[in-house]
């Protein structure tokens, strides 16, 4: 293909640049097909294969450790504000905008995807955060001391990013600190299902039926579980009310120390992709949240929805849910419709996009929380999957 | 074009980006990317605006989303390598390395307990400072890799040819185990 790639063994054997772009899915089908024709057949290139795949996963497990720790990111709308700010200060400018050419939507729509597979750890832990955050009312319980919150079910809670635009979601580093169990959260890639299963304490559920086009020969990963610790800060949060312009807010004098574990288990990923085409499938136990400390689940609660400049659409959707049933909001935008469903008799949301982007089902069932998507396939078709699952 | 956002797609074939758009989008891949050279939250933060404000001022002329995301990720590489590089001008390796451990610890320390601090902290100087010693272009190939970038995306960051971009990444790699490996065996870490 070009002056690297050198044959090690013979003119017929692989070199490590096939290899390697085949451990990445980069190569074409009729490439990949040439390549698992001569792995079957060539103990060397086989054997070779196995060193490119297991020195790639150590290399790049290595690399994840230069990761920003779980809540040390910015929240990207305060970032935009303070760059906002710095344009405001330097030279004012009449721009509002800036314009991409048009791309094609899958092409478009695997980006997102793959960022998504490198977020999606991220992306579990800020639902539970969310929950954790503005869970809503529950009279029923009010007046006990909430202890523990198990993930069972999910609901849409419709979201506007333009109420966001001037007054951002406060982020969870506004009100306290997280602390991270030992080697928990940290993602171990390139793994063989054999691999991953000896990490997980359950069985990995492999679907049946792909969208068509894809094979049945995903990479796995494991996320780590481990216990994740917020504890509140009123200190931080009163530097939180002053900064938005709410400083004689008042803070419940029990929340400041109070602490509330969220207890995640090993789950796995398995991912399929192609060139512009992604799909994955996560299988993760039920996270539970507990409050292990001076105040409850309800008080953390109660004052986060009683924060300045939450959205009364948002804050009225997320009272409407009832807190018992253990039910986590799923932000949804205008863009993206959601609809009740049902897998295996177990109630879930189908999550898709009006244009043909893609789309995803997430549903909870014995324990388990099942999600699977992409840029590959409609609604229908991740129904056929999601159902496809033993 | 519109401020109106609520009823657009994401993503259509016709429609434009927003500088909002692709800054929500793209500012925690670039900051991640950032963060894996400097490993510091503040430094990172500055990359990243620094990044925006340039793609801001002076758009680049990509024909595709993948090209812009290229072109953040180049610049967001080649400001990361040039604070290490300032950085490798104030001390030598073996500083830099204690440097890099000390400074990163408050950030991290209301997060691990000091065990699990020390593990994290020791491990990310490790690979921090086998990077540092790697040829710059070979450091990149593995860290945007590392990020998620595809072959296509690594190639338009460093200006290569894709079809290059496996032998290169290969060598890469083999280079840094095998640095690693000396590191591990000459420390018995």
């Amino acid at each position: 293909m070009n002056e690297l790639r050198q044959p090690e063994h013979n003119d017929n054997c692989l070199d490590q640049s096939i290899l390697i772009a085949r451990r990445d899915d980069e190569l074409s089908a009729e490439e990949a097909a040439n390549v698992e024709q001569h792995l079957a057949t060539c103990g060397d290139c086989a054997a070779d294969e196995r060193l490119i795949t297991s020195g790639g996963s150590q290399v790049y497990t290595l690399l994840s450790a230069l990761d920003p720790k779980p809540g040390t990111v910015p929240d990207p709308i305060a970032a935009l504000a303070k760059l906002n700010a710095r344009l405001k200060e330097t030279k004012p400018s009449t721009k509002s905008s800036r314009g991409l050419q048009a791309v094609p939507t899958r092409k478009k729509s695997s980006l997102i995807w793959r960022q998504l597979r490198r977020n999606w750890v991220a992306a579990v832990a800020a639902a539970i955060l969310l929950a954790l955050l503005i869970l809503p009312n529950a009279s029923a319980i009010a007046d006990q001391f909430l202890s523990l919150f198990r993930v069972q079910q999910f609901q849409p809670v419709s979201i506007d990013p333009r109420d966001f635009a001037s007054h951002p979601l406060p982020g969870i580093q506004d009100f306290g600190t997280w602390q991270v169990s030992p080697n928990s959260l940290k993602t171990q890639n390139n793994l063989t299902k054999a691999q991953a299963q000896h990490l997980l304490t359950f069985p990995i559920a492999q679907p049946g039926n792909l969208p068509q086009g894809l094979r049945n020969n995903p990479e796995f990963a494991v996320l780590k579980g481990g216990l994740l610790t917020f504890t509140f800060s009123s200190a931080k949060a009163h530097a939180y009310l002053v900064r938005y312009g709410h400083g004689n807010m008042t803070i419940p004098a029990n929340l400041d120390g109070a602490r509330f574990t969220v207890s995640v288990t090993s789950g796995v990923e398995m991912s399929f992709s192609s060139s512009d085409k992604y799909f994955i499938v996560l299988e993760v136990p039920s996270p539970t949240i507990r409050a292990t400390g001076s105040a409850s689940l309800n008080e953390l609660r109660d004052f986060m929805l009683s924060l300045p400049n939450l959205p009364p659409q948002l804050v009225t959707q997320l009272r409407q849910i009832d807190l018992n049933s253990g039910t986590i909001p799923i932000p949804v935008p205008p863009q993206i419709t959601a609809q009740h469903i049902s897998i295996h008799g177990a109630a879930g949301l189908l999550l898709a996009d009006n244009t043909p982007i893609g789309g995803a089902v997430v549903w909870q069932t014995h324990g388990m929380i099942y999600a699977l998507g992409g840029n590959y396939g409609n609604a229908s078709q991740l129904l056929t999957t999601a159902n496809s699952l033993p | 074009m519109s401020s109106d956002i609520r009823n657009r797609p994401i993503i259509t074939s016709t429609s434009e980006l927003s500088f909002e758009t692709v800054f929500t989008r793209y500012y925690g891949l670039v900051y991640q990317l950032a963060y894996r050279y400097v490993g510091q939250s503040d430094e990172a933060d500055d990359i990243a605006q620094e990044v925006f404000l340039r793609y801001y001022r002076v758009p680049p002329k990509a024909n595709s989303e993948a090209e812009q995301r290229a072109w953040l990720c180049r610049v967001a590489t080649n400001l990361g390598l040039n604070v290490l590089r300032s950085r490798q001008r104030r001390t030598n390796r073996e500083e830099r390395v204690s440097e890099t451990v000390q400074r990163i610890a408050p950030e991290v320390e209301a997060q691990l307990n000091p065990e699990q601090h020390a593990l994290a902290d020791e491990q990310a100087a490790l690979v921090r400072s086998i990077l540092a010693e790697m040829p710059e272009r070979q450091q990149t190939y593995i860290v945007l890799r590392s990020t998620g970038l595809s072959y296509a995306e690594i190639a338009q960051a460093t200006g290569v040819a894709t079809a290059s971009v496996g032998a290169l990444l290969a060598r890469a790699e083999r280079e840094f185990r095998r640095r690693y490996h000396e590191r591990v065996t000459t420390t018995g870490a």
